[in-house]
């Protein structure tokens, strides 16, 4: 049923006009929705995807026009009502105590002049200019800009470390300072372990476990995905490092990134030795057995990281276990699931939206079920000459640049992953589709929810092919994230989804599926 | 007339000349966060904008200008006259003999050339790209308008300016924050280096233009109409002459200036900049 309201002379934003449109298509019934100005070319277009009657016709250029394409006429009246409701929340927000968005730093210190930190975000060739100005200032900075060439990036940390100023990035997408979470971070109380990391979701992970487990931190810093390539030489790395071994509130200090380069992890060898604190770090897939022998404490996973740095705090001893439940118990559940796949299902699929999550269960795999292709692969012969194809066992990171050319990231939007996770379910060859969820600030409001269509329709892709899809998953995120952890968590399970309570036991139970239990103690 | 007072801190310099003897009667059209939008009878369009906010053409920048947009209300009566704007019935008025003008002038000191063109305009795809915002028709007929344009077929742009003339959402549809970008760009290439080939273009583009502005929202008409008598928003000029300019002097902050205007107009100003861009590098013939 077509519905078309008119409202004459009203005039609203673009940016009002399209969350209107999106926040009606959410509601039950309704098919379609749009809300637009009764302009000819607009006319055109909502006639074109069958949303106009003479109503809509009949509306001049300056009307807004609100079309529904709803099952019935409740739907329509409620979607009509929920459309009102949300044009005079805009019109109540544009009220006379607006807040103004600053445009400029210029602008932004005029309204906040005690702030001491900024976070940028413009495009890359940009930034170096705002970030130059604000440190010159005598600003913290946080920089979610990527595209900033390693010679600025060097540039702006000698400057940053002249001043003894934080500068967190490029490409810093998660820090939690004093307290509150920039970027995509996660709800994580005050506590006694200091994070340094220069991967997002690994700090994302690890902050998120602690918190799971009933302490906080004090600092999660950021240094951006580059600090500890050899150029950079862990500039910010070493700043954090020694900062958070200076703060009196910080009582244990995790470090985490991707594996350096060997110049730096000695020189970081050196200053950890040096700490008066206690440091667990964890460089997913670097050299551990070089940290052991220095007598440094390193970890496989950011799991063991994070619950290493429980164990410290709370003065027990550290056991390593696959699984949070037992072990008969995870074998029930492989069992439940495996049972039912046929015996050409023998490859995982991971669709991942958190790089280093994708690089944690890359990792577990290797070592249990061999080979893994992959968008991160460090092996030539095991990247993924096209990204968008999958082989055999393989894990993609969404996220990548690769895929987030042009389309949001898919933390914040999942149409691209629910598309792959489709076109994976299509393959007679998959056995299990792997997925990350991140909750937290900056993460779309209901991951779950957006992922749930697709997890239906690859299941039933499969089972009209007569086959059984396991889909095996974990939320990184906190009970206090704003997507609700726990609602988050029964949608997935209702909708079949095997959910474990870390990334890295996640990658053990898809393993442990798809080699019919072999995995199990491994 | 008893009521309270505010202070007007630049006028667009032609608005000044318009009505300097004369008296216009008008309505407040609408009232955004930062704009208050006026109709004249007989003048048209009148922005009173905050002085946070660019200039631009038929503006007065006021203040305080959060508690003027609390006191006025859609359909409050206005006068505007050479000495003053006045809303009679909350009893506002703003005193214009402080304002200086803003002329909305610029000036290209050396053509920065068609390689430095090319290399600027190809950051800003990205730009573009990376605010994509995921509405597919609107971004068909823009790509469709831009094909037409390169084409240089009258038949296609005209074609193409039937769609796209007051398509998108909101006060300023994008299809025409697209059409203002790209007017403003080649009407701010210097006539001495335009060449036959985009002075052509300009003339059939501006009176095809004319045809379609009837076509959009008053206050998107009212922009279109200014553009054509080459009058823009301060940022989209300073931007277009920026890229023009030799050197990159002020190209990172105009670009960020421009991506503030409006809610999406900026980035589809942007889009309609990009397009004259190409149009200007394209091979002629």
């Amino acid at each position: 049923m077509i519905a078309n309201f008119i409202l004459e002379n009203r005039y609203y934003d673009s940016v009002c006009l399209m969350q209107v449109a999106s926040k009606l298509k959410e509601e039950d019934g309704l098919k379609e929705a749009a809300a637009m100005m009764g302009t000819d070319a607009n006319k055109k277009l909502m006639e074109e995807i069958g949303l106009l009657n003479d109503d809509g016709r009949a509306a001049g250029p300056n009307d807004l026009i609100i079309a529904i394409d709803g099952s019935d006429e409740v739907v329509v009246e409620s979607a009509l009502g929920k459309a009102k409701e949300l044009l005079e929340e805009r019109k109540s927000e544009a009220g006379l105590d607006v807040e103004v968005v600053p445009r400029s730093l210029d602008a932004a210190l005029e309204r906040e002049p005690e702030a001491n930190m900024v976070v940028i975000s413009v495009p890359g060739q940009y930034a170096r200019r705002e970030a130059g100005k604000a440190l010159n200032r005598g600003l913290h900075v946080m920089l979610f800009s990527d595209n900033v060439s390693v010679e600025d990036e060097i540039l702006l940390k000698k400057l940053a470390l002249e001043k003894d100023l934080l500068m967190m990035g490029p490409d810093c997408g998660t820090a939690i300072v004093n307290g509150v979470a920039l970027g995509f971070a996660n709800v994580v109380g005050r506590g006694p372990i200091g994070i340094a990391g220069a991967s997002g979701t690994g700090i994302q992970e690890i902050s998120s476990i602690i918190a799971r487990h009933g302490l906080g931190i004090t600092q999660a810093i950021g240094t951006g995905g580059r600090d500890l390539k050899e150029k950079v030489g862990g500039l910010m790395m070493e700043k954090a490092l020694r900062d958070l071994d200076g703060d009196p509130d910080t009582e244990l200090i995790v470090l985490v990134s991707k594996p350096p380069a060997e110049e730096v992890v000695k020189k970081l060898m050196g200053i950890i030795k040096g700490c008066c604190k206690k440091v667990i770090v964890c460089f997913l897939g670097g050299d551990m057995e070089l940290m052991k022998k220095e007598g440094i404490i390193a970890t496989d996973t950011l799991e063991e990281a994070a619950l290493m740095a429980v164990s410290v705090i709370r003065g027990e001893k550290y056991e390593k276990s696959n699984f949070t439940c037992s072990l008969s118990d995870a074998g029930k559940i492989a069992e439940a699931e495996y049972s039912r796949l046929g015996e050409g299902q023998k490859y995982i699929r991971g669709i991942f939206s958190g790089g280093t999550l994708c690089d944690e269960a890359r990792l577990v795999l290797k070592e249990m079920v061999g080979d893994i292709y992959s968008n991160l692969a460090k092996e030539d012969r095991l990247k993924l000459e096209d990204v968008w194809k999958s082989r055999k066992n393989c894990l993609v990171d969404m996220g990548d640049d690769e895929f987030t050319r042009g389309v949001p990231h898919p933390m914040i939007d999942s149409t691209m992953r629910n598309k792959r996770i489709v076109q994976e379910a299509e393959d007679a060859g998959v056995g299990i589709i792997f997925l990350d969820v991140v909750l937290g600030y900056g993460a779309h409001p209901d991951i779950a929810g957006a992922l749930l269509p697709a997890i239906e329709k690859a299941g039933k892709v499969a089972e009209d092919a007569g086959r059984y899809i396991s889909f095996v998953a974990s939320i990184c995120g906190t009970p206090g994230d704003p997507q609700d952890y726990n609602e988050q968590k029964r949608k997935l399970e209702e909708a079949g989804v095997v959910l474990m309570d870390t990334n890295a036991q996640a990658a053990r139970m898809a393993a442990a599926i798809i080699t019919r239990g072999k995995t199990l103690k491994k | 007339m008893r009521g309270r007072k505010f202070n007007a801190v630049f006028i667009d310099r032609l608005l000044y000349w318009q009505i300097r003897d004369q008296r216009f009667t008008g309505r407040v059209h609408s009232i955004f966060d930062q704009a208050i939008n006026v109709e004249f009878d007989g003048l048209g369009l009148v922005t009173v904008i905050s002085p946070r906010k660019y200039n631009g053409p038929a503006f007065i920048k006021a203040c305080p200008f959060s508690s003027l947009k609390g006191m006025l209300r859609v359909r409050s009566r206005a006068v505007l006259t050479g000495e003053e704007l006045v809303f009679p019935s909350p009893g506002v008025r703003i005193p214009l003999d402080g304002a200086r003008p803003w002329s909305g002038k610029t000036k290209i000191n050396r053509f920065a050339g068609n390689d430095e063109l090319a290399a600027k305009v190809s950051v800003f795809q990205e730009v573009i790209v990376s605010h994509r915002d995921g509405r597919e028709a609107v971004e068909q007929r823009i790509d469709k308008l831009e094909n037409s344009i390169l084409s240089g077929e009258p038949l296609q742009i005209k074609r193409a300016l039937d769609t796209i003339i007051g398509l998108g959402d909101g006060l300023t549809p994008a299809g025409d924050d697209v059409l203002l970008g790209l007017l403003c760009f080649i009407s701010s290439v210097p006539s001495e280096i335009r060449g036959e080939h985009f002075n052509k273009f300009l003339e059939t583009f501006s009176l095809m233009l004319e045809d379609h502005i009837n076509s959009t929202t008053f206050i998107s008409y009212s922009l279109l109409k200014y553009g054509l008598e080459g009058r823009f928003v301060e940022p989209l000029s300073d931007l277009c002459v920026a890229i023009l300019s030799d050197g990159g002097d002020g190209l990172g902050k105009n670009l960020e200036r421009l991506l503030g205007v409006g809610a999406s107009s900026g980035i589809n100003m942007l889009k309609g900049v990009v397009l004259g861009v190409d149009l200007y590098l394209a091979p002629k013939g």
